[in-house]
């Protein structure tokens, strides 16, 4: 069998479309599980050893098992007990508890990195907690947490092609598509690739700048250290 | 609702699976760790020829779902015609994928030694084999055990998606096992239990490691797995 890529011309709107629909599954399930991250970090962080617990072994279960059988085990045994989800909103909320997980242990690793005596600084001048958490620790956590989250976002657009098995319509089911079509397997998968690859570059690349708006105000302490 | 019988029935084949899933695993994280151990020190050669393959490499599998990296590994093997069992291949693609990352972390380690000690073991006459293998290796191997018992833990995840290819390791056997028995809730759920306590394992070894680590160094250790 011969290698030839110009089969791939007639078929780059399916591509397109499995390329919109990856990054749609994959934005919805950053913002969905980075918000049930911050409930999920505050159980892991609890001063209660109970909910300490919990929160814990949300994480581990999360952490510890493979995505491919999470999203088996929503697909294939939710409709056993009532839950009918489409194909999409399976992949949505499995990525969704998925990234929640990682993102719990990022937001702790990023407030456990703000120095105690910063805390108990802002209380002493008399900020309530919430402002010494917005004002303070945000602002510093911020900073540490970018890489790790855009990390994170990287692994949520790989960890996105596993949904391809439960017939989720992404970019590696459109290519899945493709092949049932014309039986290239090989040209289809490095077009794949390479559209994935593109697309995490292209997003690492975007976090750079995000990470530099975040550590400008280190850059400013720096110079003004030399004045 | 939930048969403890399938459970106990079937736990013997699942168990079997399993070990094949930690087989394949194993393997694949040994042959990693020597692929990345080349490719660090390609990387650290300060060769652009060599350099640039390397970076290419690793930035591929990294920006690139594991998933798609084994269906190009699995075709393209076909393609050259080579006739290979299934399960080697899922071990070279866990390996492939595994070797860019550890490069990662060797390079990093290796970067981390203070030029003295390399100085020094010059200065003893060694060659340059014998400082890789007596000074540089275990210095950076100290360190990372940690990260490497982790990287582990990430291949053995991957290892579940071997199962698309028609391996028949823990996932695919339960797979199997539903298939004739339909229980997809107690089989899953053991499934994910077994992959869960492995795991479980791994990550209470490297906190073991680690609190060992912090006797020696005088740091602290602390549950960062």
């Amino acid at each position: 069998m011969t290698i030839d890529f110009s089969i791939l011309l007639d078929f780059y709107p399916a591509l397109l479309h499995g390329l919109y629909n990856t990054i749609l599954i994959c934005a919805s399930s950053l913002v969905l599980g980075m918000l049930l991250g911050v409930p999920i970090c505050m159980l892991r962080m609890s001063a209660s050893a109970v909910v300490r617990f919990i929160g814990k072994s949300y994480i581990n279960v999360v952490r510890g098992t493979p995505f491919l059988v999470q999203v088996y085990l929503l697909y294939y045994v939710g409709p056993l007990y009532g839950l009918t989800l489409s194909a999409f909103a399976c992949g949505v909320i499995t990525l969704t508890i998925f990234g929640s997980a990682y993102f719990a242990e990022i937001y702790r690793s990023g407030v456990e990195s703000v120095p105690k005596g910063h805390l108990e600084a802002a209380r002493s001048l008399g900020m309530s907690r919430f402002q010494a958490f917005t004002r303070i620790t945000f602002p510093q956590m911020m900073a540490l947490i970018i890489p790790m989250l855009t990390n994170q976002l990287v692994g949520l657009v790989k960890e996105s092609a596993i949904l391809s098995t439960v017939t989720v319509h992404e970019l590696t089911f459109a290519g899945t598509r493709i092949i049932g079509e014309t039986f290239r397997y090989f040209e289809v998968y490095i077009a794949l690739a390479l559209l994935y690859w593109i697309l995490n570059t292209l997003l690492a690349a975007l976090a750079d700048k995000w990470e530099a708006h975040f550590t400008k105000y280190m850059k400013r302490n720096k110079r003004s250290e030399w004045i | 609702m939930f048969e403890f019988e399938t459970v106990v029935k079937y736990l013997p084949n699942l168990l079997h699976g399993a070990l094949l899933t930690a087989g394949i695993s194993a393997g694949a994280i040994v042959l990693a760790f020597l692929g990345g151990i080349l490719l660090s020190q390609m990387r650290v050669s300060g060769l652009k020829v060599l350099q640039l393959p390397v970076r290419a490499y690793v930035s591929f599998i990294r920006g690139v779902p594991f998933i798609i990296q084994l269906f190009v590994i699995y075709y393209g093997i076909s393609l050259i015609g080579v006739d290979m069992p299934t399960w080697l291949i899922g071990m070279l693609a866990l390996a492939m994928n595994s070797a860019a990352y550890q490069s990662e972390y060797f390079r990093a380690g290796l970067e981390s030694i203070p030029p003295g000690y390399i100085e020094a073991a010059r200065a003893l006459d060694m060659s340059k084999l014998q400082i890789l293998l007596r000074i540089k290796m275990p210095l950076v191997f100290a360190k990372l055990v940690p990260p490497l018992t982790n990287e582990f833990i990430l291949v053995l995840k991957n290892s579940a998606i071997v199962s698309i290819i028609s391996v028949v390791e823990l996932l695919r056997t339960g797979q199997q096992i539903i298939t004739t028995t339909y229980r997809p809730t107690e089989i899953y759920i053991m499934v994910a239990a077994i992959y869960l306590v492995i795991n479980l394992g791994l990550m209470l070894l490297i906190n073991l490691y680690r609190r060992k680590q912090s006797v020696w160094t005088g740091r602290s250790g602390g549950d960062r797995a």
